[in-house]
């Protein structure tokens, strides 16, 4: 393995730690929601409406993880669901869905709302690459399917990229919903369509196994509920299928990557390639775990920095010739170059 | 599969021509000049295995041997089945003439002395001969090889874009690995095509090495012995010729000569032994040749294969990007590519012009001369283009040009 993706490995497996277990680590940051300490106010519900911690054990939402240590949002899949333990609240499209539905004041969530933008404007979609743990658990499906010998499905480039549009679909869904059940006619809805995009995510059925919890994978309750049960169950196995037979498939259709990839042109960092070196071997475009092809056909010098794009960093890895494709900082190159230089490079 | 072409005449061809005569070389001559004029004491074992080969008594390991020609072809499909790879190529004039008998006319003089070769029995071990449809003439060369050997034609085609073609390449390498498996009984799969890769890999660190240190220090290894390094490496064993290799350049690694000669970068036909006549002329004109940009060299050996998914399907895959994609065969759309690295390599490493050297009658290299000149002279590059044949005819006069090259070179740094 090269040394970029071990490095990406080891910061993978230790962010997942992090992210899924923090909270029996660092226990004694541990605060209740009602503490005034906290770097932010904490958001509640306001009283009447339904807040996620008021459900039973039976519901489909029923959290595993209520206590996060740090009542943040980190723009990748830190899930609400996680075992008791989480490092954070949760992702950030639970963050929105919520809050509208609570009809939180904007002067409540600016700070979050800063701090994610400031997030994402240092390292783009460097968090799905490197930090997300439903990306590490689809890295390691693609992992098992390697060492089965299973050759990789490659969905045409077109293909992937209107793959995107679900996600802007789920998110428009997920955002009307919960926008229309905290207007008051529509609160006795609440109870059924409260986060109806976590109803559906995978992230809600994968990570409490993470800490040996079962999730709540079915409530045939109700028809609501039994459509979000088998909605459920659907992606869930698109997720897999989409890990397993093709190369972070899912990450194109996730409704956080895609708030992510806004800030990826413009993000803090940047690929830049060097065309009078490019000798187009196609290494990077096959290799990228996206399926993206611009760093391959580019033939102007500058940054390649796509909306899809993960920052990886594999393509830079990969590329036979030295200084075609690099990463930088702020325009500036950086300085552990000397560790990430291949040791076939010239 | 068809892999017999001339099935119905060829018994008619061999009648016709299999008037063996007994070719002497006189590859034993200029090995011995050559390596007079080595520094490297330990390059003795590359000239030796190139005297054998040359007189028919190298010993190949105790494997089928299969021959191919072009980098189009995957070598490590060849190792991993267990085989012995030989990459064929000659440019000898003695053989041409000898190949005359079955390709006269103006024709590529490297496909007549293949054919000479191998009508004259220098090939008498191989099982295999596996030949690319690069060219027109080695198209043509899988036709008139085909009874005398048996013949495998593999056609990557033209288009070396990776967005168009991956797929192809891949299918086409599959059929070829899944051919040699049953043609030679074997059951390979991923870890020997993982391990065959891992030895090339090793080649091409090697080889970069011995490429970076010659492009500051063209005089440690000189030119005689890079170009004896890599047609040995043709037909030796991988491993044995990485660690002859790297113990050359920890050798050289020893020399300090400073090399006060222009430096220059050689481009286009590859130079293959016994025609060194190329090189030969180079140096004596008082040119030190640095680094170059050819197909059995730069071409073969500097990328590495990336393997990205390690299934059998994905090494194949990247298989082909190496020899295909990022090939840098005149015969291939990659105009553009060869200008760049030209330009590319003579920035990086100071040198100071581009000999563009071209055998005669190869069209694809003579084509692109002119755009490759106007590019080079845009960027104020000093380029000159030699065309010539397998003969010593010429060779004075090459000088004159050279010498003259050089002085206009010598007369731009002051
Ligand atoms: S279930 Fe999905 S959307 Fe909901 S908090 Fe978890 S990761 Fe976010
Ligand atoms: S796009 Fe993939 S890596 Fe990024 S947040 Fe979504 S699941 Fe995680
Ligand atoms: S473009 Fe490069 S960094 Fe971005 S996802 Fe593809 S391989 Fe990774
Ligand atoms: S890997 Fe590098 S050299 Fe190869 S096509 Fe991509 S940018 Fe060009």
């Amino acid at each position: 393995m090269k040394k970029i993706t071990m490095t990406r490995r080891i910061v993978q497996v230790f962010c997942l730690i992090l992210l899924v277990y923090g909270g029996y680590i660092f226990k004694e940051w541990k605060q209740s929601p009602e503490t005034e300490q906290s770097l932010f106010p904490a958001l509640k519900a306001p009283a009447g409406s339904i807040s996620i911690t008021k459900l039973e054990k039976g519901s489909i939402l029923w959290p595993s993880g209520a206590t996060p240590v740090i009542e943040n949002y980190p723009p990748s899949l830190v899930c609400r669901f996680n075992p008791k333990g989480g490092m954070f609240k949760a992702c950030i499209l639970h963050f929105f869905s919520e809050n509208l539905t609570w009809q939180t004041q904007l002067k409540y969530l600016l700070p979050y709302i800063t701090l994610f933008i400031l997030l994402c404007f240092l390292l783009g979609r460097m968090w799905c690459g490197w930090v997300c743990p439903i990306g590490t658990t689809g890295d390691f499906l693609t992992f098992l399917r390697r060492k089965m010998n299973i050759p990789v499905k490659r969905f045409p480039h077109n293909f992937r990229i209107n793959l995107s549009f679900t996600g802007y679909g789920l998110m428009a869904i997920a955002l009307t919903i919960s926008t229309i059940i905290g207007m008051p006619n529509f609160a006795r809805y609440q109870c059924y369509w409260f986060l109806p995009y976590c109803q559906i995510c995978p992230a809600r059925l994968i990570c409490p196994l993470f800490g040996l919890i079962r999730p709540n994978w079915k409530d045939f309750s109700t028809s609501i509920t039994t459509t979000f049960t088998l909605l459920a169950w659907i992606v869930l196995g698109l997720f897999i299928a989409a890990f397993y037979f093709g190369r972070r498939v899912w990450c194109h259709m996730c409704p956080v990557g895609l708030i992510n990839s806004w800030f990826n042109k413009g993000a803090g960092v940047e690929l830049h390639k060097k065309p009078i070196k490019c000798i187009k071997c196609g290494y990077c475009a096959d290799a990228c775990p996206m399926g993206l092809t611009k760093m391959y056909e580019m033939d102007k010098d500058g940054i390649y920095n796509q909306n899809s794009c993960i920052m990886c960093l594999r393509c830079v890895e990969v590329c036979p010739r030295k200084g075609c494709l690099s990463v930088k900082f702020f325009g500036k190159g950086i300085r552990i170059k000397d560790f990430f230089r291949r040791k076939n490079a010239e | 599969m068809q892999n017999k072409f001339l099935d119905r005449y060829g018994r008619a061809v061999l009648k016709g021509f299999t008037s063996t005569r007994s070719i002497k070389s006189n590859a034993n001559s200029e090995l011995l000049e050559y390596s007079s004029r080595s520094k490297n004491s330990l390059m003795k074992k590359f000239y030796q295995d190139i005297e054998d080969f040359e007189t028919g008594k190298f010993l190949y390991p105790e494997k089928p041997v299969v021959g191919y020609f072009c980098s189009l072809v995957p070598e490590e499909l060849i190792l991993a089945c267990n085989l012995h790879p030989v990459r064929l190529c000659c440019e000898e004039n003695l053989w041409t003439q000898a190949g005359e008998e079955i390709i006269p006319g103006d024709v590529c003089p490297v496909v007549k002395s293949i054919c000479g070769k191998f009508y004259n029995q220098m090939y008498d071990r191989f099982d295999l001969v596996v030949v690319p449809g690069s060219c027109d003439p080695k198209t043509k060369l899988a036709e008139l090889l085909s009874p005398l050997k048996e013949v495998y034609f593999l056609d990557p085609g033209r288009d070396c874009d990776y967005l168009k073609n991956a797929d192809i390449w891949g299918e086409k390498y599959t059929k070829f690995f899944d051919f040699l498996k049953e043609r030679f009984h074997c059951s390979s799969g991923r870890k020997h095509l993982l391990s065959a890769c891992k030895k090339t890999n090793a080649r091409t660190e090697i080889f970069r090495k011995i490429y970076q240190f010659r492009t500051r220090n063209p005089e440690a290894i000189n030119s005689f012995d890079y170009y004896i390094m890599i047609y040995a490496s043709f037909f030796m064993d991988i491993e044995i010729w990485n660690n002859l290799a790297e113990n050359v350049y920890r050798e050289a690694l020893e020399t300090r000569e400073i090399c006060k000669n222009p430096k220059i970068l050689l481009a286009g036909t590859p130079v293959i032994f016994p025609n060194f006549k190329i090189i030969d002329v180079i140096e004596q004109a008082g040119l030190s040749l640095a680094a170059d940009i050819q197909c059995t060299t730069f071409g073969r050996f500097y990328n590495p294969v990336e393997i990205d998914e390690d299934t059998e399907s994905g090494i194949i895959r990247a298989l082909s990007l190496k020899d295909i994609a990022g090939s840098i065969c005149p015969c291939l759309l990659n105009l553009e590519k060869l200008v760049n690295l030209i330009v590319d390599a003579v920035s990086q490493h100071n040198l100071d012009g581009v000999i563009y050297y071209n055998l005669r009658l190869c069209q694809v290299f003579d084509i692109q001369t002119a755009v490759i000149r106007q590019a080079l002279k845009e960027k104020d590059i000093p380029f000159i283009s030699i065309k010539t044949d397998l003969g010593n005819q010429d060779t004075g006069q090459l000088k004159t040009r050279l010498e003259a090259f050089r002085e206009m070179i010598e007369s731009r740094r002051n």
